[in-house]
């Protein structure tokens, strides 16, 4: 059986190749991608002052949805050499009047359902990819695609351990073992009928927001977490939520909780940051 | 199958009178081409056009069907509604990933969509010129188009509805949103539906048998509370602040307006909106790139669309904007009150909230900060809370949903949840809607046939502190409607009284 028939039922309820999971160039193709391309028989300084404007180093020749080639800084510089050497002795070369189309390199074509990685090599030359077939070109990847994609997979991940990690810290800053055992014993009774776990690194993240955001021991954070329990105790919960989804790939998570989660970082660097301050202040 | 047989199958199949009638009417041998369904929320036109689309692919009358959802996030909801009737019709949401996949599986030329089915775009996918030149090469026997824009702009959009309307073999059921209160009115400029049969379903003219409202009637209630001073000395600064931005462009007015109305939501909505800016603002200092406003905030603050986001102009607002959150930041840390959030808690409490899950409430708010804080304030005093916002998956809103079905409580969602609410005693409108259609369409789906209607409650701030809650007071009151001058006029002028007086106008509550 084709693994692309295999279909399942996302958690959206709809039906998809289970390959779609896959991180492939599909995937790294940005969705709304306005593809710039230029004509062959354009002035190829028109066409270099297109690369100029949208700040490419190459674009793809286009006649309806057929690509014939690709002009570049390069293959430009290719042609002037090339053509410049053959021009005949007595003709003036004047390299401004040449067309795009005297200019072009072959283009190479990748599918949606390539793997990435096998096209790293590929990208690292020639920074950009066409996906797609010669008469149907469906998008193009560039390095930085690829970077941007990387980073946003990754991204949740480096902030959520910046975060959990930073957190640990300021409580570690803010009670010592015993009072930290005493208030998990406090908070966290109701939670564990055995084996209740007193050192940080034995909790798991919704045991600090539980420690943190109850009244019972609130006045020990108060001074590193700072402001109001009841905002504080929402903000950590609402770290704790991205955490989850994250971490056991519920679902991808949106812009806006991304933004969540950076917004989230931001503010354990801060209290990090006027917790050092007061502890150097204090040791001064 | 005449006319009367054929309503009387839609009867079986579960429509209400009114929709049966409609959807023979549909079938029938001399009906139009085009129809245009005019409801108000509440009255089951989703339903229906679910049970139009399974008669059609059962009975072979259609083969392929296009639905034509109105923004992206509403696509999934279409395939549920369709799926509720009939689990087995083959249904395909599309979007610009599964197309590459679909186009990459099939020989340039061929068909790339399915033989016989239903497939579900959203419209601003389906209007980009690859995927609107695919679908005028495929076979279309039905075509919904959900939600028809009143004035559509110049557009690929525009253009792409007018070609797909104008297909003489197709069938067309285009919807339109009505009025809960306020009068029907079709604003057809773009004349795609002129030569339409047009029917229109408001809560004033369905009857039934006994010549009762199919829809209980609803009025709206204000609980008054009192913000101290502190509370006050936080909201005028930050309006006064709004009022010195340099707010000429559209996203800087878009930017501040939201800014203002987290603050009326919530101090944990302010600070979080803060945060974000101040992340921002650290971005535009690296050079990463940042989220434009979309079209959706812009509609939700009542202002149109930003043409097109001017980068640096965005990075110098969003820089002046930064530097307006440090005191204010300083400020709300130190806010030990949350007037707005007491106000909640004691009308919960009034309504036997915390001591008695079955009577069930409905929380909604703008923003899933506020949410996440209601719901993380009330679950210390109640066991029976949950949240909904836009972000969660289908799966977790049927989740959510079924469990407040069935143990009540306190469910808080986002405005942006499209969901089947269940019937409940009350909405709680935490923060209000800039637009009268918008605010009606989220009453509208408590308001429903059979259900009794439920109390609507918002909150007002007894100290008329800040402009924009004025607004939406006016909004929810007269049902008035602001134009996007207006509005910012209000907001971001120095004279904050120049709020548009619309004598003569009253609600019809």
């Amino acid at each position: 059986m084709n693994l692309s028939q295999i279909t399942l039922r996302t958690s959206d309820g709809d039906a998809q190749p289970v390959t779609a999971l896959f991180h492939r160039l599909n995937s790294v193709l940005p969705v709304n991608q306005k593809i710039v391309s230029v004509a062959p028989d354009m002035l190829a300084a028109d066409a270099l002052k297109k690369l100029k404007e949208y700040r490419f180093s190459q674009l793809p020749v286009v006649v309806g949805r057929e690509v014939l080639g690709i002009f570049s800084y390069r293959s430009f510089a290719n042609a002037v050499v090339t053509l410049g050497q053959n021009a005949p002795k007595n003709q003036r070369f004047n390299a401004l009047e040449l067309q795009v189309d005297d200019c072009l390199e072959k283009p190479t074509f990748a599918r949606v359902t390539d793997e990435f990685v096998e096209w790293f090599d590929f990208v690292d030359q020639h920074d950009a990819l066409l996906v797609g077939e010669p008469n149907r070109l469906q998008g193009i990847v560039t390095a930085m695609d690829i970077l941007r994609y990387l980073y946003g997979v990754a991204s949740p991940f480096v902030l959520i351990a910046e975060i959990e990690l930073g957190l640990r810290a300021l409580m570690q800053l803010a009670v010592n073992a015993e009072t930290l055992a005493a208030c998990a014993t406090e908070c966290l009774k109701d939670k564990y009928t055995d084996q209740l776990p007193t050192r940080l690194e034995d909790m798991t993240f919704n045991d600090y927001v539980q420690i943190i955001g109850d009244g019972r021991s609130w006045d020990h954070f108060q001074k590193f977490m700072g402001g109001n329990r009841a905002r504080t105790r929402a903000k950590l919960e609402q770290l704790r939520d991205l955490r989850n989804i994250v971490f056991h790939f519920k679902r991808g998570i949106t812009v806006e909780e991304h933004e969540t989660l950076a917004a989230g970082r931001e503010w354990m660097l801060l209290k990090a940051r006027a917790a050092e301050a007061r502890r150097e202040e204090a040791n001064q | 199958m005449s006319d009367c047989n054929l309503q009387t199958a839609f009867i079986e199949k579960g429509c209400l009178p009114h929709q049966a009638e409609f959807a023979s009417a549909f079938f029938a041998a001399d009906s139009a081409r085009k129809h245009l369904l005019v409801s108000a929320p509440g009255l089951g036109k989703g339903y229906v056009v679910a049970a139009i689309v399974n008669y059609a692919l059962s009975t072979g009358v259609a083969h392929h069907v296009l639905v034509l959802a109105d923004r992206s996030d509403l696509v999934n909801q279409w395939q549920a509604i369709i799926r509720r009737v009939n689990p087995d019709l083959p249904v395909m949401v599309i979007d610009r990933r599964r197309y590459r996949e679909l186009e990459d599986s099939c020989p340039v030329g061929d068909s790339i969509w399915p033989v016989v089915g239903v497939v579900i775009l959203a419209l601003d996918f389906a209007s980009q010129p690859d995927v609107a030149d695919a679908l005028a090469r495929s076979p279309l026997d039905l075509l919904v188009i959900d939600e028809v824009r009143p004035a559509p702009r110049q557009t690929h959009r525009a253009k792409f509805l007018l070609d797909v309307v104008d297909r003489p073999k197709t069938r067309v059921l285009a919807l339109q949103a009505g009025g809960l209160w306020t009068k029907v009115e079709i604003d057809d400029s773009s004349s795609l539906f002129q030569d339409a049969a047009v029917t229109i379903w408001s809560g004033e003219t369905l009857r039934d048998d006994q010549g009762k409202r199919l829809l209980p009637e609803v009025r709206l209630e204000w609980v008054v509370y009192k913000r101290p001073a502190e509370e006050l000395e936080v909201l005028a600064q930050l309006q006064n602040a709004a009022r010195s931005l340099n707010t000429t462009t559209p996203q800087m007015r878009l930017f501040a307006a939201s800014l203002l109305q987290s603050a009326s939501s919530s101090p944990f909505a302010l600070e979080q909106r803060l945060l974000r800016i101040r992340q921002r603002r650290n971005d535009l200092v690296h050079n990463i790139e940042i989220n434009t406003p979309s079209e959706n905030e812009a509609a939700e603050v009542g202002m149109d669309e930003p043409e097109m986001a001017n980068i640096d102009e965005l990075a110098r607002g969003v820089i002046q904007l930064s530097s307006i959150t440090e005191s204010l930041s300083k400020m709300l840390e130190d806010l030990p009150s949350d007037s707005k959030c007491d106000a909640l808690m004691a009308l919960l409490n009034d309504l036997d909230s915390f001591k008695s899950p079955e009577h069930r409430v409905c929380v909604f708010t703008k923003f899933v900060d506020t949410a996440t804080y209601l719901a993380s304030t009330l679950q210390e005093v109640c066991s029976q809370v949950m949240v909904i916002t836009g972000s969660s998956s289908f799966v977790e809103r049927d989740q959510k949903l079924a469990e407040f079905v069935r143990d009540g409580g306190v469910l808080i969602a986002t405005e942006a949840v499209e969901a089947p609410f269940p019937e409940v005693a009350a909405v709680i409108f935490y923060d209000i809607p800039l637009s009268p259609t918008v605010l009606e369409s989220r009453i509208g789906r408590f308001v429903r046939i059979g259900r009794l209607a439920p109390r609507i409650v918002a909150f007002m701030d007894e100290s008329n502190a800040l402009v924009i809650e004025r607004l939406q007071r006016r909004i929810a009151d007269f049902k008035e409607s602001f134009s996007e001058s207006e509005i910012q006029r209000a907001l971001f002028s120095d004279a904050a009284e120049l709020l548009p007086q619309r004598p003569g106008k009253s609600g019809s509550q």
